[in-house]
């Protein structure tokens, strides 16, 4: 399978800005030798507190911001090269946190648009895409509205519609679901399970909340500037006294699973021939754990 | 000191087409030193309650009262000029006494200073000097700020650090009644364990009543002693956490749901395991499966 | 009460107005504000709002959305209202004090207060129906020829654009901090004009702040989205002048030479006096 990103040594230092404009001082090294490797067609969620590094990982996957030393490759672009800027642009395209504060249209198909008119692209081409991408995030209904009438939910699924008109091949995902209620994330989450099944395209979501990581195929875990913890959710999950050391959660399956590894507790159940695995991270399987269903 | 809501309606736009029900006679009662969640979907109404209980927004019907003294009503025969004092002291009152943190609260700091900024609304009780400084030092104390950031602007601190600085701002006030919507919308479980754990505490140390309006369930079951639930305007459950988590079906049809761990104490029960109360947390589980398997 | 504000704001609805090239409607607005100005009497400002009347009507907004909209510019209105009744010289009708109303401040003060509702409802049709893009779209063609000396057309649209976009979102952003401060005991309502100037600030600076850091990730995320100015952007609407078009553009102009006609209507001003001179 084709590499989709991969990053070798990457290195990011905020530099302290001087008055003439030119870098100064190091302030804080906010990526500290990152390697790491997206198979095409993976959804990635990447986890670690605020701070941590990631949402400036985020920015360097759409060359907001260029490697300070190391390298990371975008579907075989170099981010540092400055000709293969907006090739990189367009094929990571990237949403954020605050719904409002990334549209630019006061219509619906308009902001959809904005993305495709930068590219160049024919006008007729443009109205197709835009249909397409509506569809694609069950926003058609929508093209005429005006944002301000939208729940952070719809406004989050316009903004990926807006990068889904770019025909991206990855989408990055700042926290996209940190401002909206239980509702809204489950529709931002659906589609962007949607678009990675049936669309095979590449995602990579920071998020808070453990239940969206549990989705992911794979996780990588930062702390300070470094992979700390990185597995499928059921090899970091399990890791639960690490996890909290990083100052994260686990689901609270999980750590019941972890609980009930207690020798005494684990001969008691033996007993009645009950077996709890410590990477459990769904309701079902514990359920099916504690009532195997023959 | 209750704050008692009796038979209270709110209409957006009264009148013209665009109006709205955001709440349908409503009545209730917020006891002191209670720490109360508040539940309910974006739209149902909910943060025109909270708002209500500040006086920012006055009924369209019914009456709501603070220790038995109405928010709006007042005796008749009151000359214009002695009406509207009266009224700008019982509000002034009202939101001493009923404090409200907004979602995001770190948006509204303006001072130079942390210290200033906290001191703006104990200032505007025209409170003596010595009494404010007081206060400060208190408040930093209560919501877990270091005394040495008191002289720096709120602007450089940690989003976390932000959000400590709004909600101390509103502790100054010493209210009886701490309201706050979404206290921990973007932070990480981190920076969320503390504030909730900070008040928590503080709840229990200084007998404030709380009022948490979250989208989490696990923080509602975690931190309250009882749960509102709110829909379409009205009150649909009103009880103990283990009381309103037993309706998963009618919450799941709110747009809400229930904690992971009552889920599948649920789950269990059905496939035939004596599990006796509703569970909430972790703990209980691990506690309900001892108890099972140890017979 | 702030977000009732509908300035520069869209409507969206399915009409004709709504269809109609930006380009037009920015033609069509230009000449009615300049239409208007050369309309002497309450005749013909009548005339203007019967045919404006009728445009409403063919947008399908409803007239209270229009109206309500525009309240706090109608406090200005009565303000300018009041101030041609009071300053006006002319024949004396009532005299209490110091405050004298004239023939001619009536008269001054009803055809300002017509001509500006006209001004204002005729302003806002054009951003009702046009979305802030194709505003500036249209804007920045109608303009293009300023490009040949440096103008710099494209970003002076882009902003406005951007702009209109944000109104209702700071709007809604000033209530909220307003009431935030307000829950903290600040007091917006009472005190001198000074004491309620400096009671603004903690509403200004993080109205202020906010608006920075919106403009500051919005910027980011258009580069995101590969925009670099105008320089090979193309567009989806693309503008092109329709059948529809031609025939509005007639219309402009027939209602026009129209309404500068009834400037020789038989003088206004005398049935104005004769009603006026019954009371008197």
């Amino acid at each position: 399978m084709k590499e989709m990103v991969k990053s070798e040594g990457l290195t990011f230092t905020y530099m302290e800005e001087t008055e003439e404009g030119q870098t100064g001082a190091e302030m804080k090294k906010a990526l500290d030798g990152v390697d790491l490797s997206i198979r095409k067609g993976q959804m990635i969620v990447i986890l670690g507190h605020n701070g941590s590094g990631k949402s400036t990982f985020a920015k360097m996957l759409n060359a907001l911001l260029k490697p300070t030393s190391g390298s990371l490759w975008v579907d075989g672009i170099d981010t540092s090269d400055d000709e293969m800027l907006w090739n990189v642009r367009q094929s990571a395209g990237m949403i954020f946190q605050n719904p409002d504060n990334q549209m630019i249209a006061s219509i619906v198909e308009e902001d959809v648009a904005f993305g495709p008119e930068n590219l160049g692209v024919d006008p007729p081409l443009i109205r197709q895409r835009v249909d397409e991408a509506l569809e694609a995030v069950g926003m058609a209904a929508y093209a005429k509205a005006s944002p301000a009438h939208l729940s952070g939910g719809q406004k989050q699924r316009i903004a990926i519609a807006g990068i889904l008109a770019m025909k991206p091949d990855l989408i990055v995902l700042d926290e996209p679901t940190a401002m909206l209620d239980p509702r809204g994330r489950a529709e931002v989450m659906k589609t962007l399970q949607k678009l990675n099944k049936e669309d095979n395209i590449t995602i990579v979501h920071i998020t808070h909340y453990m239940e969206e990581a549990a989705m992911a195929d794979y996780l990588y875990v930062i702390d300070q500037g470094k992979v700390a913890l990185s597995g499928t959710p059921r090899e970091v999950f399990s890791q639960v006294e690490r996890m909290k050391e990083l100052g994260l959660d686990v689901p609270p399956v999980t750590e019941l699973a972890y609980r009930l590894q207690d020798p005494v507790m684990q001969e008691k159940l033996k007993a009645r021939g009950i077996e709890i695995p410590g990477d459990i991270l769904t309701v079902e399987e514990m359920v099916e754990a504690l009532c195997p269903s023959n | 000191m209750p704050i008692e809501l009796k038979h209270v309606s709110y209409t957006y736009d009264p009148g013209l087409p665009t109006a709205k029900d955001a709440l349908k006679d409503v009545s209730l009662t917020f006891r002191e030193k209670e720490f109360v969640g508040i539940i309910g979907h974006t739209g149902s109404g909910k943060s025109t309650l909270i708002q209500m209980l500040n006086g920012l927004i006055q009924p369209t019907e019914g009456e709501i009262l603070l220790n038995g003294e109405s928010y709006y009503s007042f005796p008749e025969g009151m000359k214009k000029r002695q009406l509207k004092k009266a009224q700008a002291a019982r509000l002034k009152s009202i939101r001493q006494q009923v404090g409200l943190v907004f979602q995001y609260p770190e948006h509204q700091l303006f001072e130079m200073t942390v210290a200033k900024d906290i001191a703006f609304g104990p200032a505007n009780l025209g409170l003596p000097e010595e009494e404010i400084a007081a206060r400060v030092d208190e408040c930093m104390a209560m919501v877990g700020l270091k005394p040495e950031l008191k002289e720096k602007s709120p602007f450089e601190l940690s989003g976390g650090q932000k959000r400590r600085v709004a909600i101390a701002g509103v502790l100054a006030m010493k209210p009886a009644f701490l309201v706050l919507d979404e206290p921990t919308a973007g932070l990480d479980p981190r920076g969320r364990d503390g504030i909730l754990g900070r008040i928590r505490r503080l709840q229990e140390e200084t007998q404030i009543a709380v009022i948490l309006v979250s989208h989490s369930m696990e923080d509602v079951a975690r931190y309250t002693d009882r749960i509102i639930a709110v829909d379409d305007g009205r009150i649909r459950f009103d009880g103990k956490p283990r009381e309103v988590f037993e309706h998963a079906q009618e919450l799941r049809q709110m747009g809400l749901g229930i904690p992971q761990m009552t889920e599948l104490g649920f789950r269990l029960k059905e496939k035939g395991l004596p599990l006796h109360d509703t569970i909430l947390s972790v703990e209980e589980m691990l506690q309900a499966l001892k108890e099972v398997y140890s017979c | 009460m702030l977000r009732d504000i509908t300035i520069g704001q869209y409507y969206s609805a399915d009409s004709v107005i709504h269809r109609l090239d930006p380009r037009t409607k920015l033609i069509g607005t230009f000449c009615f504000i300049v239409i208007l100005f050369l309309i002497k009497g309450v005749y013909g400002l009548l005339i203007a709002g019967l045919l404006l009347l009728l445009i409403v009507k063919a947008t399908k907004i409803p007239l209270w959305y229009i109206v309500r909209g525009q309240k706090s510019i109608y406090i200005l209105l009565m303000f300018t209202v009041v101030l041609n009744m009071l300053m006006v010289k002319g024949d004396v009708l009532v005299k209490i004090g110091f405050i004298t109303i004239t023939r001619e401040g009536i008269y001054t003060a009803v055809f300002m207060a017509m001509r500006l509702i006209l001004l204002v409802i005729g302003c806002s049709l054009m951003t009702l129906t046009t979305t802030p893009l194709q505003l500036t779209d249209g804007l920045e063609r109608l303009l293009r020829p300023l490009k040949k000396i440096k103008v710099p057309v494209h970003d002076i649209s882009m902003m406005m654009s951007i702009a209109l976009r944000f109104i209702p979102i700071l709007m809604e952003e000033t209530d909220k901090i307003m009431k935030a401060q307000s829950a903290r005991g600040a007091d917006f309502e009472s005190g001198s004009i000074l004491q309620r100037a400096k009671a603004l600030i903690p509403v200004l600076v993080p109205l202020v702040i906010s608006a920075f850091r919106r403009a500051d990730e919005l910027a980011t995320a258009m580069e995101a989205r590969c925009y670099r100015g105008d320089e090979g952007r193309t567009r989806m609407k693309e503008l092109k002048y329709q059948k529809r078009d031609h025939i509005a553009k007639l219309v402009i102009l027939v209602g026009c030479a129209g309404l500068y006609m009834t400037r020789f209507l038989p003088s206004i001003t005398q049935t104005f006096y004769a009603i006026t001179g019954l009371f008197s």
